[in-house]
This record gives C-alpha cells, structure tokens and sequence, in this order.
C-alpha cells in the first residue's frame, strides 16, 4: 500500500464551539492500548470472543507483594486476608493464597467456597452480619474464626459452641466515628454508645465464647490515610480497655480494608494519580500507630496483637481488563454521539459507580467528540460512560475497559446476556480461561419446568 | 526408724562430702570413683588411715563451722591430702594423730580463706595451694617434734606388676595420693578412665611429656627420680588440657608443654627444698598450672583455647557444649545481634565488602530492599522512589544510646557526603561493653536520645540516605570503642528467615549474610509459643509405647536450680537444661543415663523456633544435637566412643508446617554417618498443639519405633499453691 494513500476517515458532523478546550486538551482518548500483559488485543479476542475479561496474575502477585512488604516492613507481625467478594474466581484466590493470603469471607457460599479451594479454616475469616446455624455449627467444627457482628449472633454462636462442647476464639466487629470518614453504623457493634463494652462483656462472662480480636472496617474507597491511623488508634485504645475489663487478651487488631484503587469515582474531579494513596502512604499512618501501641506494651510486658488487613480492591482491580467491541454507532436527537458495546452493567457492574478509563485499542482518524457509551441491554440505565471524548467508532472497533478486577465478576449478575469469559494471563507467557463463557445450557441448569407447563 | 532416718539425712551430706573430696584430687565428681579412691589409699594403710583421719576432721571443722558447699568435698580434700602426706612419712599414733587433725582444722581454714581469696585476685582455683601451705608449715614443725617415729612407705624394691614403664607411670599416679605403688596408681588411673577418658589420654601424655624431658636434662633414667613427683606432670596437663579449658589441638600441645615446663619447675623446687629437707609434693604442678592460666587469661584472642574459668568441667561436657554453642549460636566471639529492620530486606554490602567495609570497618551490613532487581520504583530520581527509604530502623540489641545525630540531610540519590560519613546515626552501647553503630539515618526521624535504653526491637528512626550513602540504606557494625568509626569486631544475626525458591522459609539460628541474600526478620510469637511454655513444676504426663516394650506412663517436669537454670527431668533420672529466649526453645546439657523416650522427646523438639510462621509457608532449620541423643544398639555406642571420644553432633533437619487448627506437624531428619558400619537415621514427628504444646511425639527408622502421646499436664504444688492435673481429651 503506498504511503499517498489516506486513510479513510468517517464522516463527522460537529458544531463550532470556543472555549471548550482545557488543560487535559480533547485529545486525550487519542491513545490507543493494543495489548494486555504482553498480548495483543486483537488475538485475545479472537482466541476468546468478546467480550472478555483479562485478568494478569503477575499483576496480582505483584500487588500483594508490595502490600506485604509495605506492611511487613513496618510492623512485625502482619496478616494478610484476601476478601473474597472482591473476586471470588478460583484462580484469582488461589494465586492470593500462594502468596501467603488468608481468606476472608462474608457469607457460607464464601466459607465453602475458601474450604473448597483448601484453605484451611483457621486461616479463614468469617465476617459479616449473617451467619446461618448450620455454617456456624460447621465452622465452630472446623475451627474458622468468627468476626460477631451483632448481639442475635453473639447469642447465636454461644449456643453453638455450647452445644459442640468447646470455647470458642472469636472477633468482635466494631463501629466509630475516625473523624475522617463518614461512619459505617450498620456493621459490628458502636464503640461510642457503650455497646460495643457491653457486647465484650457479654463475652468476658460466657463460658463457650473467648474473645480473642478486634475487627473493624471504616469503609471503602478512603482516600484519606490519615483515617486508617485514626482507626488504629481508637482499636488500640479499646484493646486497653476491654483487656483491663474483661481480662481477655486481644490477639488480633483487623483493620478491614477499604484501600482505594486507580480508579475514579463518580463525581471525582481529579484523575486517581493525584487523589489516590500509595501504600505506602497507607502502611505509613497504620504502622506508625501500631508501632507505638507495640512499644507501649512491650514496656509494660505484655504481648502486642498481630496486624491483619484485608485489602481487596487495592489488589485486584488494577489487574482486571475487559475488552469489549463496539456493536452499534448512534447520532442522538441532540446532536450527541453515542454508542453500543457488547458489555454493560450487567457485567461491568462497577460502572454504577466509577467512571472507567476507556482506551482505544487501534488507533482511530478523526476528531474527538463528547460521547455516550451504552451498554447492550434494552434497560436504560445500561449506562457504561455518560460523558467520554471519543474519536467516531465503528462497529467492531475494541475498547480496552480498565482497572475492573474488583467487584465486576462477583457482583455482575446474568441478565439478558450470557456473562463472558473470564482468562488470566501468566508470568510465563501464556494465557488460560479460568471462567469460561455461559451459555443456555449453564444458565438454565438450575430450573425445572413443572410437567403440565412443557408442553404448549 | 525415724531416728534412723534423720541419721542417714544427716549423715547424708558429710559422707557426699568425703566422697566427693576423694574423687576431686583427681577432678572426678562421682561417689563411686571417691569410693574407689578411698579403698586405694589403704594399699598402704597407714597413709590411708591418716588421710582417712584428716578427711573426717576436716569434715567435722567444715561441718560445725558451717562453712558452705560441705557436700562438695571442696574444703576437705586440702586436709585429706595433709593427712595423706603424714600418713606417708610418719607412723599413725597418737602423737601423728594430734598433728593430723592440727594440719586438717588449718587445712580448712586455709581453703576458705584461700579459694576465695585467689578467685578475687585473678580468677584462680585454689587447687591443692592449701594443703601445700599446710604440710610444708607441718613439716617444718615436725623437725622439731622429737616424738614423731618414722614410717617409710616401702617403696623399692617391689617386683614388676605391669610392665616396668606402666609401672613408672602407674607408682607415680599412686604418689599423688602419696601411695607411690604401682597398684594403688593403677586404681586411680582407673578412677579417671571412669570419669573421662580424654583426661586419662591428657594424664598418660602429660606424664610421658615431663618424664622425657625431666629424664633427658637430667642424663638418667632412674624412676625413682619421678616416683614421688611424677604426678605433677599429669596433674599439669589435666588442669590445663582438660579442666580449665575446651579440649582442643592447641589445649592439648598447651597442656603437654605445661607438663615439660612442670617437669622443670619439679627439678627446680627439689634442688631448692632439699636444702630444707622438704618434700616438693604439689608446688611444681600448683606453680606450673596457676602460672599459665593466669597468662593465659590476659590474652585477647578468638583462637583456642578457650578457657573455662568460672565453670571448670570434664572434658567431654566442656566440649560438647562448646560444640552445640558454636552450631547454635555460632562463633564464641562473635556479637549476636538482631536484624536492625523488619520484613524481608536484602544485603547491599556484606562484610569484607568491595566499596567500604574494608579494615578497619570490614565487619559491617548494609542493608536494603530489592524486588525484582531494582531497589526503588518509578525513576529512582527521588528519595521516595526507593522502597526502603522511610521505613522504620529497628534496635538490634539491648544496650543504651551513647550518641547520636539527627540533622544531617538525605543526599540526593547518586549523591554522597563525605564530610560526615556516617551521617545520621545512633551508637548504642551493649551490655558486653562493645558498640553498635546504625548509620545513614532519616533526617529528623531519630526517635532516642542520648543515655535512652533500648529493647530489641525498639524503633530508634527510619532509613535514610545521609552521610556518605549513595542510595537509602541501613549500615550496621559493631565497634570496639567510643569514637565514631572505630575499628569493627565480627558480629552476627540471630534469628533470620531466608525465603526459599520452593516458598519456604529458612530459619537460621544465626547467620551472617552475604551481598545479595535476603533476610527476613523473625515475626513475632504467639499462641504456639504460649503453649510451648514451660514455666517451673510442669510436668508433663506421656503415655509412651516402644517396640518390644510394655506401654508405659511416663512423666516429664521442669524444675528450676538454684543458680537460675531451667531444667527438664524425666522420671528415670535424666534431665536437660533449655532456654526459651529470642523466640526460640532449645534444650542442652542433656545429663544422666540413656532414656529412650527422653532422647526422642530431645530429638523431636531440639530447637524449636517459636514464630508460627505466616501463611502456609513451611519453616524449615538445622541443628546438630549431641549424637548421644540417637538411639542406639551397645555396640554402636561402642563403635561411637571410639570415633567420636569428645562426642559430636548429629545431622538434623527440621521442617514444621501448620497441619490444622492450631496444630503443627514438627519432623526431624536425623542422620549420623558412621565409618566401617553403617548409617543411622531416625525420624521423628513432634505434633505441637497451641493449646496442650507439644501433644505427641513420634519416631520410626533404623533405630526402633516409638510413639508417646501427652496423657495429661499438670503443676506440681507449692507452698499455698495446690497442685493440678488436667487430663487431655484428643
């Protein structure tokens, strides 16, 4: 093909306008990403179809790696616990796990799944605020460690510990106001009432229950390290307290997670580079605290609690990519462009939330327009980006959609469409599917159609 | 019967006593040997009887003057040896008799007095210097006492009873208790083999060594010539071989030599008494052996020999626990320090390093932080970039801050200072008087001061990049003296984790580590170590089934002695001494009979690291416990003392993984290679439970089975404090 040649170049239509450019300047979403993790874009959709999430272990690895050290580095006893709603995928918790993670998990799906995978149950987390009898009962067996989260359950968990005739470790979840965040209330018992006194009480006189830590979880996406230095001091000083008034001794202090990504929220002005905390910035206002709480005791001779932390979208969601194809094109009444993916908020759920980077995987002639990306739902909050400078696209162009390794494969829901495959890439070059693609047999394993209607 | 009972409780300690003072003339410590000695003084009886006399008088003065440690002979063998050395020259009546007690109350008096005495002045034993001042004062005063009759022990002519060289040897072994005869030599020769055959190895060195020389100068071969002072020679090179040093090859050739310099140091003092008509008896071996290990004492080296001043010991004991101290802890003087940081961190410079630890500094570490390669993230252009800048600087020892500086500023990366050197630093003064330099600080981030003390563990600041310090590191050297960058002394770190490529964790009970290997800091104990513990009037109920054995109830209790040791004992006799510092539980000084279960119990828990180790990671270590820990058949134990005549250790290697709740699966790989034979190996599995500690043990291999599981644990009472008992339901 000779050079003379230009490249052909689709028609657009866009009105004058002055006083539109700023300092990020309209080209921005010129740049085009062709690979993921070293493949290239073009293969992987073949290889997969599309729409696709990519999900690169390397990258996982590395980011537990640096939290780890980060933490490791500065306190000498520290846990690390992989949040299995984050993304519970197999592979994704296996690779967390190699790496040394505990699991923590928030339901008995989870619980099972974590056994499922072999995680022995000490090193299993059970949070949240609703646990069956018959996953407690399996749990107190095992041996898992039970983070309570309100009275009911408290009582609940006494009875089956007395009824399998043992005393059992457990966590208590608190709730307080760090003077940084909005408090989350509704987990865990309020520090500030009293209630959370009382609960530890309560659990100082049971002959069945032996409260052994301290959990709390001050939210997510805390952009402000200074609250997590906070957190950890007001857990200490309760560590204080209820040792000396309880006399239990607190083996672990949980400080949750709630570490931000590289990602923008709703609403959030700046790009993530700038508002976002390393974590070492994070480790920085935890340690320090924890540091002194350590020394404070160690003078007094008394042991000090282990650190454990269960970061989940700090570690897996800048190893997440989905790449999705444009199937549609649209000039809307007011003049907006718009256009259709294959992939939505039926599978990137987090787009309720996030204004995801998009990228161009090829480069694309032509001048950049305010655009609407819709996803391919006949719903219509399917809403995939409201507001993105855009070059024209054309049908089966593939936008690389990134970081979405947190939430999206735990929270996305099959709804209209079949979800997608899921593939990971490996250190070693190669790449394997690690969810495969849903199709109508596995979505419709689960029904059964009552004789008298199959036929009609 | 309880009249007879308090006679035997009271009579108890004296007769231990005289037993013991027997014994210790020739530096046994068993009631057997002293039983053995006893019956050989009476080849001569009257020798016999009056060491015999002098011993119960000086036990009765010690006795009623409650002089301390009356059970350890310590007092009475001075007055003994001046009954003895009467015994040998005077007949026993009752004029003899009058001055053998005179001699044995000084003799008592003279040992208090002196062995206190001569231990503040330079750290000496008295030795037999008492009974040497006492019988040289007896025997001057018995040139005046007309009423004593002479009593001549008869010495030649006697036929041969071994051969006419072992004779020799044995009349003159017989003479240091003042029975130059061959048989009663021969007795005592026996008395040492008992107690330790690398002393009777010393004993027949030393004396060949004098004799050759003694005879050489003097141009005669008479034995009679060494007959009455032969023993000084031996008596030398077992005192500085075997007693008061860790046997070496350089205590050995220090020994043989004192034995030649005793040799003439008996041919002076005879030509100096004879003059004055007095024996020589002791005096060259006490002049000869105080001499050198006074010098001795001055030295200042890391070479043999040590010495072993404050706890003299047989040499088997000595050597072994100089062995285990050196695979346990390392070298003797070599400063064991914690790691200055937490987490994994990697050495930038080890000791000997090419770009500064060169002499005088060339014991030092720097450490940093490498990932992939590279010690810092984006660029590396700032500070921040590199991953170990700002961390927190641990105190890697106790001991207080001498000085310390604070405000220099962090060099760009590429830049140095070499005005300070040094740069932010803090100096801390150990508690065995060296200094610990932590160099290249944090601008403002030194959180002691001045006279502060520390803690291991203790954060004193952050990692920076000041002084003469290219990029962020922590230097770390232990130093001689006061002065900034004086010169460095070898030091070392204890407890270390070393990742492995297979994800395990190598942990090191010491280690110095090169350029480029990581370190891990050890993380902190908890439950395990909790469970583990063994605090004073535990016992330990274990109900133990061997091969070919009847199952059986077997119990273990910790007791503590009187000078702050923590001892294991089991029920039939045997006991070990353990520690349970810096986070490790290690059992030594194992003493007392063989004990199947026991020695397996040692075996299986050896040295247990007390970090539970995060993740599912396997910790893996070594150790090389006594090989008298190894089960073994009686010809094997033959085979072995004559391989291994100082004891040796064995070849273990440990790993423990986390195998369900709260409980750990601990196995040992124990291999010893015999020449000519074959190879021992056992293996033994330790299942350690948080709660109960360590719940079962287990052993299979060439050497037999055995199975032991925890049946119940429990405190033995004391006073006000009742005892427990807790069964244990598996």
């Amino acid at each position: 093909m000779s050079n003379s040649v230009k490249a052909w170049q689709k028609p657009t239509l866009s009105a004058h306008k002055t006083g539109v450019m700023n300092k990020v300047g309209a080209l921005a979403q010129q740049h085009f990403i062709d690979e993921v993790d070293g493949h290239a874009v073009k293969d992987l959709m073949k290889d997969y179809g599309s729409p696709v999430f990519v999900i690169s272990e390397q990258r996982l690895r590395d980011n537990v790696r640096q939290l780890r050290r980060a933490f490791e580095t500065r306190y000498p006893s520290v846990i690390y616990a992989w949040s299995y709603k984050t993304n519970y995928l197999n592979a994704v918790c296996s690779t967390m796990h190699q790496e040394g993670a505990w699991a923590e998990v928030v339901s008995g799906f989870e619980y099972e799944k974590a056994r499922n995978l072999g995680v022995p149950a000490e090193r299993i987390l059970f949070n949240g605020p609703h646990k069956k009898r018959a996953i407690l009962e399996r749990v107190v067996a095992e041996g898992g460690r039970i983070h309570i989260d309100h009275l009911d359950e408290l009582y609940l968990l006494e009875d089956v510990a007395a009824s399998a005739g043992k005393k059992v470790s457990v966590t208590m979840r608190l709730n307080f106001d760090t003077g940084y965040t909005e408090a989350w209330s509704r987990f865990g018992f309020n520090l500030e009432s009293g209630q959370a006194m009382d609960a530890a009480r309560r659990i100082g006189q049971s002959e069945h229950l032996e409260l052994r830590g301290l959990h709390s979880h001050i939210g997510t996406f805390i952009l402000d390290p200074r609250a997590y230095g906070s957190q950890a001091r007001i857990m200490c000083g309760f560590m204080e307290a209820i040792e000396e008034q309880t006399g239990c001794q607190i083996e672990t202090i949980d400080l949750g997670g709630g570490f931000a990504s590289r990602n923008t929220l709703h609403g959030t002005y700046l790009p993530p580079e700038q508002v976002v905390p390393s974590i070492d910035q994070y480790a920085d206002a935890i340690c320090d605290v924890m540091l002194e709480c350590k020394q404070n005791r160690e003078a007094r001779g008394l042991p000090y609690p282990t650190l454990i932390l269960e970061s989940g979208r700090a570690m897996v969601d800048d190893a997440g990519t989905l790449l999705t194809s444009v199937v549609g094109t649209k000039r809307l009444p007011d003049g907006k462009r718009s256009i259709i993916i294959d992939s939505g908020v039926n599978i990137l759920f987090t787009a309720f939330w996030y204004n995801h980077p998009v990228h161009l995987t090829s480069p694309v002639e032509g001048v950049p327009e305010d655009t609407i990306i819709y996803g391919p739902l006949c719903m219509n909050i399917d809403v995939v980006r409201a507001s993105i400078m855009l070059p024209p696209m054309s049908v089966g162009d593939v936008l690389h959609i990134a970081p979405v390794g947190a939430y999206n494969n735990t929270q996305w829901m099959q709804f209209i469409e079949y979800r997608p495959a899921v593939v990971m890439t490996h250190p070693d070059g190669s790449v394997s599917v690690i969810r495969e693609a849903e199709d109508l047999d596995c979505v419709i394993a689960q029904e059964k159609l009552p004789k008298h209607l199959s036929e009609f | 019967m309880p009249f007879t009972f308090t006679l035997r409780a009271f009579l108890h300690e004296p007769i231990q006593g005289l037993l013991h003072a027997y014994a210790s003339i020739l530096f046994s410590q068993h009631a057997s040997v002293g039983v053995l000695f006893l019956l050989a003084t009476f080849w001569f009886p009257n020798t016999g009887a009056a060491g015999l006399l002098a011993a119960v008088t000086g036990l009765v003065v010690a006795k009623t003057m409650r002089f301390a440690n009356v059970g350890s002979g310590l007092h009475i063998y001075n007055s003994l040896l001046v009954g003895l050395s009467l015994g040998a020259v005077y007949q026993l009546d009752m004029y003899l008799t009058i001055l053998i007690m005179l001699g044995a109350v000084m003799a008592v008096f003279v040992s208090v007095a002196l062995a206190d005495w001569l231990w503040r002045i330079d750290r000496l034993p008295a030795l037999s210097l008492p009974f040497v001042l006492v019988a040289l004062t007896t025997a001057f005063a018995s040139q005046g006492y007309g009423t004593l009759s002479h009593y001549l022990v008869p010495m030649t002519p006697h036929p041969i009873y071994f051969s006419e060289s072992l004779d020799h040897f044995f009349t003159a072994m017989g003479s240091s208790f003042f029975m130059p005869h061959p048989m009663a030599g021969a007795l005592f020769f026996l008395g040492i083999l008992l107690t330790s055959r690398y002393l009777a190895i010393l004993a027949v060195g030393g004396f060949l060594s004098g004799y050759a020389v003694f005879s050489f100068l003097s141009g005669s071969q008479h034995p009679d010539l060494v007959a009455w002072t032969g023993f000084n020679f031996v008596l030398t090179a077992m005192v500085i071989g075997g007693v008061f040093s860790v046997p070496s090859w350089q205590s050995f050739v220090l020994a043989m030599g004192s034995a030649v310099m005793a040799a003439l140091m008996t041919a002076a003092t005879q030509s100096f008494m004879l003059v004055y008509g007095l024996p020589v008896m002791a005096l060259p071996f006490l002049l000869t052996s105080l001499c050198v290990l006074m010098a001795l004492q001055k030295r200042v080296s890391l070479n043999p020999p040590h010495l072993l001043m404050d706890r003299p010991s047989f040499p088997e004991k000595s050597y072994e626990d100089a062995r285990l101290a050196k695979v346990r802890s390392g070298d003797v003087h070599s400063v064991p320090l914690h790691s200055p940081h937490m987490g994994q961190w990697c050495i930038y410079q080890g000791f000997h390093g090419e770009h500064t630890h060169q002499p005088p500094w060339q014991h030092a570490l720097d450490f940093y932080i490498v990932e992939y390669g590279k010690s810092y993230a984006n660029e590396g252009y700032q500070l921040t970039d590199y991953h170990c800048f700002a961390l927190p600087v641990i105190s890697p020892a106790y001991g207080q801050v001498v000085s310390c500086m604070a405000h220099l500023p962090d060099n760009r990366p590429g830049e140095v200072d070499t005005q300070d050197n040094w740069g932010n630093h803090v100096l801390i003064q150990l508690q065995n008087g060296f200094y610990v330099l932590l160099a290249h600080l944090q601008q403002h981030s030194i959180l002691v001061q001045q006279g502060d003390w520390l803690t291991p563990g203790l954060q004193i600041g952050r990692c920076g990049n000041s002084g003469r310090s290219p990029q962020p590191h922590i230097h770390l050297h232990v130093q001689r003296e006061l002065a900034l960058g004086s010169p460095t002394v070898p030091f070392h770190l204890s407890a270390t984790m070393q990742r492995t490529e297979q994800g395990k964790l190598n942990f090191k009970l010491f280690s110095r580590p090169k350029k480029g290997e990581y370190v891990c800091a050890m993380d902190s104990v908890g439950a395990l170590a909790r469970a583990l513990h063994l605090p004073v009037g535990r016992s330990l109920h274990y109900n133990v089934q061997a091969k070919g054995q009847k199952d059986m109830l077997r119990t273990l209790t910790v007791k503590l002695t009187l000078d702050g040791q923590f001892r294991l004992h089991s029920d039939q006799g045997a006991s070990v001494a353990f520690s349970e510092t810096s986070g490790i539980l290690s059992f030594y000084d194992r003493e007392g009979k063989a004990d199947l279960f026991f020695d397996v119990w040692l075996l299986a828990v050896g040295v247990t690291p007390l970090s539970e180790g995060q993740g599912m990671q396997t910790l893996c270590w070594q150790d090389a416990a006594a090989i008298n820990l190894m089960p073994t058949q009686i010809w094997q134990r033959f085979v072995l003392a004559l391989r291994y005549p100082l004891g040796a250790g064995l070849q273990s290697e440990y790993t423990r993984k986390q195998s369900k709740f709260g409980e750990w699966q601990q196995c040992g790989q124990h291999h010893l290679v015999l020449p000519v034979f074959q190879n021992l190996s056992v293996t033994t599995h330790a299942v350690l439970s948080d709660v109960y500690g360590v719940r079962m043990i287990l052993m299979s291999g060439s050497q037999g089975d055995l199975h032991a599981e925890l049946q119940a644990s429990g405190l033995i009472a004391d006073e006000g404090v009742p005892a427990s008992y807790q069964h244990i339901h598996s």
